[in-house]
């Protein structure tokens, strides 16, 4: 029947969707907050009406300067780059169809790193940093797949640690032979961070980010079929290989975009598709959007915790998540034995 | 009238290695055929060829699809006349049985039908990962039943079924063929390759026969295609052939 037919499931429809739109309001009421404390806090502190009315462009001048030209972008930086991150967790779950997959732990981050500044060396600079480093990530997805096959997900996160070791052997190597060999400079690459983050890095990340995200949330049917395997994804009507390999490049796109701006780090697309799937379930047309907010509030956190708590200094929002993503995968190791 | 599915001079190929040449099998409307072979024989790489799930080269034939070309259609056209389930399937997260079947964005009564048929009423909501070998072998099939296309490939969808569900499966198979669609399955189980319209047994790099259970299962097509002796029944009430192996040779 013609009503029938349009009503796909609609029972199934109507109970998941109303119990995931008020956790999704909740997350953006969270980000908002979280949003709202970075801009507020640093070493000029900004109360909250100064905020309110800079928002409808009647702060002060001093506050007005402070928060467009050096607070803003760091935490609209640190929120594109989370929420970036956020997003690989899926799309990496889906195109290698295994829970253990994440850019920092599969390599792609480290090679993003290595990428960026191999490239710079060879005299690529004028592409800018997060297309070279999503350069280096693309090619770590490529050894993975080459490496590895669909069947062995703990030979591909095997294979990946390797990568991951040897992308940073690689970098520390080439920062030492390169002309301004200083340990600050691998630190901030592995331990990621926004300290001196301005409006350039965001300019130059923003394109990217923008329409690797538009494209990834557009992807939830596509990571759907992809999880039942190729021949009935392909059955259903998907072009798995091609399929596979959008999601995996924009994966690697979006590393490339968040590593480039930052550095590393760590477990933030674990970290956000692990929340989110606790939250709304398996349905990637809700993991994909989740994970991006997830990702975005626990950097944003990250970052504005680090350069608070221990005032002027700074730790680097990259000690946060690699921290906290490691104790993660003990719980998860424990839970699977 | 055009057949649903047939296959026209195919090779078919593992891999590289061809292991089946000029191929020629027409499958038509409201008949249920049963696919046999011993281990290695080639039945899952001949059905997913048939399913166009594998590429054939250039003069190796063509499997056309209610008359066209399947490599010149889209796999979207595909998608809604032919429903394929591999031999094992399996997800990597915790779908529940819905979230499986939904994938298929069936109608809803057709996702009801298809719950209905596997008896999955009661693990619904339970994720495909804490179930039984079995009970996610009927949440698959469920899927592909949702899809409610002309014609289903399946690959060997008895398997791990209890007697209860095999039963329950050749029976919703059989109405469906009543109803015109077109049915093949691949069966390691000979009395229940028996229950179909049709058997075709391949062996030796061939289709070696072709015809109704009464003129392919006999014990010299048997002994040779499996290396077993065949006692070979009938069923009292209907009259149904009954092959069952009773030793190696």
């Amino acid at each position: 029947m013609k009503s029938d037919a349009k009503q796909t499931m609609q029972l199934a429809r109507d109970v998941t969707k109303s119990s995931s739109l008020p956790w999704f309001f909740g997350l953006i009421a969270l980000l908002l907050l979280v949003l709202g404390i970075a801009l507020a806090n640093g070493s000029y502190p900004i109360s909250l009406q100064t905020l309110l009315a800079w928002v409808v462009g009647q702060a002060d001048a001093t506050s007005a300067q402070i928060l467009w030209e050096v607070r803003a972008p760091r935490v609209i930086l640190a929120l594109l780059v989370g929420s970036s991150l956020g997003l690989t967790g899926p799309l990496l779950q889906a195109g290698f169809r295994t829970s253990l997959a994440d850019s920092y732990l599969l390599g792609l981050a480290g090679f993003a790193a290595l990428g960026a500044v191999l490239l710079q060396q060879i005299g690529m600079a004028g592409f800018g940093t997060p297309v070279l480093a999503s350069m280096g990530a693309g090619f770590a997805v490529w050894l993975l797949t080459q490496l590895s096959n669909e069947r062995s997900s703990e030979r591909r996160a095997l294979i990946g640690v390797a990568l991951a070791a040897m992308s940073l052997s690689g970098l520390s190597l080439l920062l030492a032979l390169s002309q301004s060999p200083t340990s600050s400079n691998v630190l901030g690459w592995v331990v990621g961070g926004f300290y001196g983050a301005g409006t350039n890095q965001l300019w130059q990340m923003l394109p990217f980010a923008a329409i690797g995200t538009a494209i990834a949330l557009m992807l939830g049917r596509i990571a759907n079929l992809l999880q039942l395997g190729d021949d009935v994804a392909e059955n259903l009507g998907l072009n798995a290989r091609a399929s596979r390999n959008l999601v995996l490049m924009l994966a690697a796109l979006l590393t490339g975009v968040a590593v480039g701006t930052s550095g590393l780090m760590g477990f933030v697309g674990l970290l956000s598709v692990s929340v989110a799937r606790g939250i709304f379930g398996t349905d990637y047309k809700k993991l994909l959007p989740a994970s991006a907010l997830i990702g975005g509030i626990a950097v944003s956190l990250s970052d504005v915790i680090g350069r608070t708590l221990i005032a002027p200094n700074e730790i680097p929002a990259g000690a946060f998540t690699t921290v906290l993503g490691g104790i993660y995968l003990m719980i998860l190791s424990r839970r699977a034995s | 009238m055009t057949s649903p599915l047939l296959a026209q001079n195919i090779t078919v190929r593992r891999g590289t290695r061809a292991i089946m040449r000029e191929v020629n099998l027409e499958f038509k409307a409201g008949e249920v055929t049963a696919i046999i072979g011993a281990n290695g024989a080639g039945k899952s790489t001949l059905l997913a060829a048939l399913a166009g799930l594998r590429s054939l080269q250039h003069n190796e034939g063509s499997v056309l699809l209610e008359g066209k070309d399947m490599q010149t259609l889209s796999k979207a056209v595909i998608a809604t006349k032919l429903a394929f389930l591999p031999a094992h399937s399996s997800v990597p997260f915790p779908l529940t049985v819905r979230e499986l079947i939904a994938l298929a964005e069936p109608s809803q009564t057709a996702y009801l039908e298809a719950l209905a048929a596997m008896e999955l009423e009661p693990l619904e909501e339970k994720a495909i990962t804490q179930l039984s070998t079995g009970e996610a072998k009927r949440a698959w099939l469920a899927m592909t039943l949702s899809r409610n296309t002309p014609i289903l490939l399946l690959d060997e969808p008895l398997a791990g079924l209890d007697p209860r569900y095999q039963m329950r499966l050749l029976e919703t198979l059989q109405t469906r063929a009543s109803n015109g669609a077109c049915i093949v399955f691949i069966a390691h189980d000979i009395p229940y390759a028996a229950r179909a319209n049709r058997v075709i047994a391949l062996g030796e790099n061939k289709v070696m026969a072709d015809g109704t259970p009464l003129e392919v299962l006999n014990s010299s097509l048997l002994r040779e295609l499996y290396g077993v002796e065949v006692w070979l029944g009938t069923e009292p009430s209907t009259g149904a052939l009954v092959p069952l192996p009773t030793r190696a040779v």
